[in-house]
Formats: C-alpha cells, sequence, structure tokens
C-alpha cells in the first residue's frame, strides 16, 4: 500500500516537473498563432499573421543569418581546434595536458557577462574593431568548452591502435585521423557540436559587449524587438526555433542515434 | 606441403637474403629510462622470428620502432636493403596485426579487408577480387558484409590477419595477436597462422610474452632481457642450449641448483651443490659461484651407467599429471633450488615421500654464473 503510494508521489511528480519544463514553450507556441497584436495567453483565434511579421520586423531576419553564420563557424572551429587539442590530450604529447584541457573547458564555469567584459577589453587592446570576428572568436571561446568535453569523453574510449592501423594501411596521419577516428568518435561530435551551436546561437550575456549597430546578434535584436514592439512576432520566431531543434535532433538520432550520443 | 618441407624451403630462402630485416644499434629511452640499448637483428627473407620476453623487456617498444609508430634515438632500420629509419609508417609497407586487433567497427569485415587497398587506391574491380581472395584464405566468405563487433574473437583475429596481409607487405609484424583467445583456439589458430604466412611467403616478426607460443611459430626465437636479445636461435637450440640463466628460466621448466665451482680440467668441472658434488662441461673460476640448470626430460630415475652421468638422491614431494606428461617435484637439500622431473610414464608404486635416484647425462648439465 506504501509502496503504491509512493509510486503514485513519483509519478505526481514527474508530471509537475514536466509540465514546469514544458508549459512555457507550449505557452509560447500557442502564442504564435494568435490573431490578436497583444503578447497574452489564451491567445484569441488562429492566424499565422505573426509569421508572416517576422519578415517586416527590423532586422530580425539579418540578425537571424548573423547568429547562424557565427554559431555553424565557431562550431566548425571548436571541432577543428577542440579535437586536434583533446588528441593532444589524451596521447600526452603535450607536458600538463589534464591543466590545458581544464583550461579550455573552463569558459563554461566563468559568468558570461565577466568573459564578455574581457573580450572586449581585449578585442580593444588589440586594436580589433570589427564586431563580426570580434564576435566569432569570443564565440569559439563559448563553444569551445561543449566540443572539449565531449570530444574528451568519446578519445577516452577510443581505441588508437585504430588511428595506427589505418597508417601501416597507407592513410598518412590527418588521413588516418579523417578515415578512422572521425567516424569512431561521430556521437560525441554530433553531441558536442550540437551543444556548441545552441550556446553560440542564443548566447547573449557574451555577445552584448560586442555587437554594434550594425551587426546583432539574434537574441539580441530579440530583446530590442520586445522591447520597441512587445507583439507575438518573438513568439513565432521562437517557435521556429524549437522547430529547428527538434529537427536538429530528429536528424542527430537518424545519424548516430540520441542514445549513442547521450551516452557520451 | 607437409611442415617439415615447408620448414627446409623458409631457411633455404632465409639463406639466399639473410639480411632482408636489418636492425642496427637501434636505441629508445623514455625519459631516464633505456628501453633498447644498440639493438641488432637481422631476419631472412621468409623467416618468421618471435621476439620473446617478459613485459617491459622492449619487444612492443622495437615493433613500434620496425613499424615507424616509434622513431629511435639511434641506429637505423632496413628491409629489403631499403633505409626506412626516416620514412613515414604510411609508406614503409609494413603490415601490423596489433593486439586487440584494431579494427575498425564502423566498416564490414570486407570493407576492412579493403581499407589498405583503397588508401593504394586501386581501382574498384581489382580491390573486390583481392578481398574475395583474402576472405577465402581466412574462410571467412559468409562474412563479408558483417559487422566487427558482431565477429568472435577468432574470426576478428582472421580479419585483422587478412587485413593486413592483402596490401602484400614487405614485411608483418604480430604484436601478441592470441592473447585475447581462450586456449583451445589459440593452439589451434597459432598452427593456422603459420601455415598461412608460409604459404604467403611474407618475412614476419612476431611478438609474444608467451614461450609455448614462439616455441610452436618461429623460425628463430630472439629472447630480450631489460632492452636486449640475449639469445638469438632456432626454438630447438634457445630450449636445449640457452646461453643465460635468464633465457633458461624464461624458456621452459628446469631443475635449478646453486654451487661453487671447484675446479677442473679439459673443459669439465666439479661443482658443489646442495645435493653434493655434481660435473659439468665448460670452466670457471675455481671458487666462483655458479647455477647448475637441467631440463626436466634429461633427468631419468635410477642409477647411471657409468660415468658420464650426475646422481643424486632427493625426496618425492608431489606427483602431478599433465596427461601426456607427469612432472616430479623433489625436495631439494637447499630450499633455494628446485628440482623437477618430466617422466612420459610414471613407474608403479611411486609415491610422494621416497627417495629415489636421478641421474643425467653430465653433458646435459647447464653451468652459468650465479646472478
Amino acid at each position: 500500500m506504501i509502496a503504491r503510494l509512493a509510486l503514485g508521489f513519483c509519478w505526481c511528480m514527474l508530471a509537475l516537473v514536466l509540465i514546469f519544463l514544458f508549459a512555457p514553450i507550449l505557452i509560447v507556441v500557442a502564442v504564435s498563432f494568435t490573431e490578436s497584436p497583444i503578447f497574452a495567453f489564451p491567445p484569441t483565434g488562429f492566424s499565422l499573421r505573426w509569421y508572416g511579421a517576422i519578415r517586416n520586423a527590423d532586422g530580425l531576419i539579418a540578425a537571424a543569418w548573423l547568429s547562424a553564420q557565427i554559431a555553424l563557424m565557431a562550431t566548425a572551429t571548436s571541432l577543428v581546434l577542440g579535437t586536434l587539442a583533446a588528441i593532444a590530450v589524451v596521447r600526452r604529447m603535450v607536458p600538463a595536458g589534464e591543466a590545458v584541457a581544464a583550461f579550455m573547458a573552463s569558459p563554461v564555469m566563468i559568468p558570461g557577462l565577466v568573459l564578455g567584459i574581457a573580450m572586449l577589453q581585449a578585442a580593444r587592446a588589440f586594436g580589433l574593431t570589427d564586431a563580426y570576428s570580434t564576435l566569432l572568436m569570443a564565440h569559439v571561446v563559448v563553444t569551445m568548452p561543449f566540443v572539449m568535453r565531449t570530444v574528451l569523453a568519446s578519445l577516452s574510449l577510443f581505441n588508437f591502435d585504430m588511428v595506427d592501423a589505418a597508417r601501416t594501411l597507407g592513410c598518412s596521419y590527418p588521413m588516418a585521423l579523417w578515415r578512422v577516428l572521425v567516424p569512431g568518435i561521430l556521437p560525441g561530435f554530433m553531441s558536442g557540436a550540437l551543444f556548441a551551436f545552441i550556446a553560440s546561437f542564443d548566447n547573449y550575456p557574451v555577445s552584448i559587449f560586442l555587437v554594434n549597430v550594425r551587426t546583432k546578434t539574434l537574441p539580441i535584436q530579440l530583446l530590442n524587438q520586445v522591447e520597441i514592439s512587445p507583439d507575438p512576432t518573438v513568439a513565432a520566431v521562437a517557435t521556429l526555433l524549437i522547430l529547428a531543434t527538434v529537427a536538429a535532433l530528429i536528424a542527430c538520432d537518424r545519424l548516430v542515434g540520441l542514445r549513442r550520443m547521450a551516452s557520451i | 606441403m607437409s611442415l617439415s618441407a615447408g620448414l627446409a624451403e623458409a631457411v633455404s630462402e632465409a639463406r639466399v637474403d639473410p639480411d632482408y630485416l636489418r636492425i642496427e644499434k637501434v636505441s629508445k629511452r623514455f625519459g631516464s629510462t633505456t628501453v633498447l640499448s644498440d639493438l641488432d637483428l637481422a631476419v631472412g627473407r621468409g623467416e618468421f622470428v618471435s621476439l620473446l620476453g617478459p613485459s617491459g623487456c622492449g619487444k612492443t617498444t622495437l615493433l613500434r620502432i620496425v613499424a615507424g609508430m616509434l622513431a629511435p634515438e639511434r641506429g637505423q632500420v632496413a628491409v629489403g636493403g631499403r633505409n626506412l629509419t626516416r620514412v613515414q609508417t604510411h609508406r614503409r609497407n609494413i603490415g601490423v596485426v596489433f593486439q586487440n586487433y584494431a579494427l575498425f567497427p564502423h566498416l564490414t569485415v570486407a570493407e576492412n579487408i579493403a581499407f589498405g587497398l583503397r588508401a593504394q587506391r586501386l581501382p574498384a574491380a581489382l580491390i573486390g577480387e583481392r578481398v574475395k581472395e583474402a576472405l577465402a584464405m581466412v574462410r571467412l566468405e559468409d562474412f563479408a558484409d558483417r559487422r566487427i563487433l558482431a565477429l568472435s574473437g577468432g574470426q576478428q583475429q582472421r580479419v585483422a590477419v587478412a587485413r593486413a596481409t592483402v596490401v602484400k607487405p614487405a614485411l608483418l609484424l604480430l604484436d601478441e595477436p592470441f592473447s585475447s583467445l581462450d586456449r583451445k583456439l589459440r593452439e589451434t589458430m597459432q598452427i593456422e597462422l603459420r601455415h598461412l604466412l608460409r604459404d604467403l611467403d611474407i618475412t614476419s616478426i612476431f611478438v609474444t610474452h608467451d614461450q609455448d607460443e614462439a616455441l610452436v611459430m618461429s623460425d628463430r626465437i630472439a629472447v630480450m632481457n631489460a632492452g636486449r636479445i640475449e639469445h638469438l636461435d632456432t626454438p630447438a637450440r634457445v630450449y636445449a642450449r640457452p646461453n643465460s640463466l635468464f633465457v633458461m628460466e624464461f624458456v621452459g621448466q628446469s631443475t635449478r641448483l646453486g654451487g661453487t665451482a671447484a675446479g677442473g680440467e679439459h673443459g669439465s668441472m666439479a661443482i658443489d651443490t646442495g645435493q653434493g658434488r655434481l660435473r659439468a662441461p665448460g670452466s670457471f673460476m675455481a671458487g666462483s659461484a655458479v647455477v647448475l640448470g637441467i631440463r626436466p626430460e634429461a633427468i631419468e630415475l635410477g642409477e647411471g651407467p657409468g660415468d658420464a652421468f650426475n646422481t643424486v638422491r632427493a625426496r618425492l614431494r608431489d606427483i602431478v599429471f599433465f596427461g601426456a606428461r607427469t612432472m616430479l617435484y623433489f625436495e631439494p637439500a637447499n630450499p633455494a633450488d628446485r628440482i623437477l622431473v618430466d617422466l612420459a610414464r610414471l613407474p608403479g608404486g611411486l609415491a610422494p615421500g621416497a627417495t629415489v635416484t636421478l641421474r643425467w647425462p653430465v653433458a646435459e648439465t647447464l653451468v652459468f654464473p650465479a646472478p
């Protein structure tokens, strides 16, 4: 009897937690289809007008495009540099490898504001005034910990004899990495890349110090939008982002399986 | 082709080109530990040579240097007259069968075998043909499209051998390829691999810490200790005439008696041991500490005829039955010593506790300086 009560209690808690996590998302999705120009729940009527309004909203498309570019390039750069660094650490090619790994994973533990101010100062000191390249560099720093963590975990399970085997079979070292190591740690790559992309794409605190009037990332532009015209356009954008995230998860599942990604 | 005919052939070919693989004065250190010191080794074409030694003796390091995965501090490696010391691994054309096989789990059996051929950019039709031949050679035709993880240990090993040999390497290196197989399978695979490599006529270096494996498979054995080759010879001679106490102890079992040289003449000398005065061939300074070694099957029960034999009396402690053979353990007078006798057939009425007379030919007594 007590066991059944306890079980029931657990189910209730689970339901509450799920509601707590998902209700805001569902509210945003629902609001995006409203007819009224007021951001309010429950929505009234049904229309796609706020999706059309995204095109006319000031700079939203441009900001989304910039964020996608920065996130893609920062993730790709982190993957290449992070993987090479992780190989050096795991294979003990450098002294104090553990310290190097900890250092490269540290930005995730530093408050974004601190990182943003530091980046701004550093860019000034080096005379770097171009917002685009400064943003890109900062986002490489922001995404690196996610890549390092997952790639290090995958590499520690990877059998490096396979790389040597590929070399004895006629592959140069870079070729052997590409043909054997990359497929071998693909799940780690995928989950690292996914987290890194998301971390860059929705980064606010670091980016806020580095953007200028013409170069704004999506999170910053969205907040502007809320301040200027608090209508359900932002809800429509958010819904599209949720859709994109779900699509990315499904794609990853098809490619390597979420179970394998989650196990890294 | 019978095994002995094959042996004769391999030996004659090795004579044609006895320096096919030439390792000269190779040294390697990791930090302050010297792993290999001025090591020389020459292997003939078509020969199968084992590097046998305890872990940490440098055998795997030597293998990795030959494959180009490690660079030696000094010395050089040449195969077929081509100096490979500065050549990168992927241009050496040296096949390796790894201890854990290092098969690629994201590829099928056939794709694993085709890997080296693809890296050489051979035409697809030729690759297909060669892979098919290789699969037939290791009897895995029906497994071409299987995943690696769906294979048993023995099958994985055959894939590893096929993958390493299908590219027709100038030299094949095998790094303890049997260590993860169970004993019965290991014995079958040893013979099978030996025949396969002989048919393919591939010069092979085989790293192992298992002396039985080395004795069964090799044309010659290089027994390694602390970064040097202590003894390089045929399995029969390494076993019967080990040239150091280490080699005697590492390869096979033996009776071991510590003693002191008590003088002698004409290449024969007397040694005082815990079992009394014994004789052995060789010459040592009188008074120097020595160790006598006798292989267990050289010893027989009973008094010897004439004076060509050493004779001792000892109390039987234990009888261990191995099927084809029986091992008798005796109590030596000196507890640091060891006396064991290997008999094909146990005489009736022999039981632990009995005191027995043992004899062995003086000529089969090995003498080494005491460590």
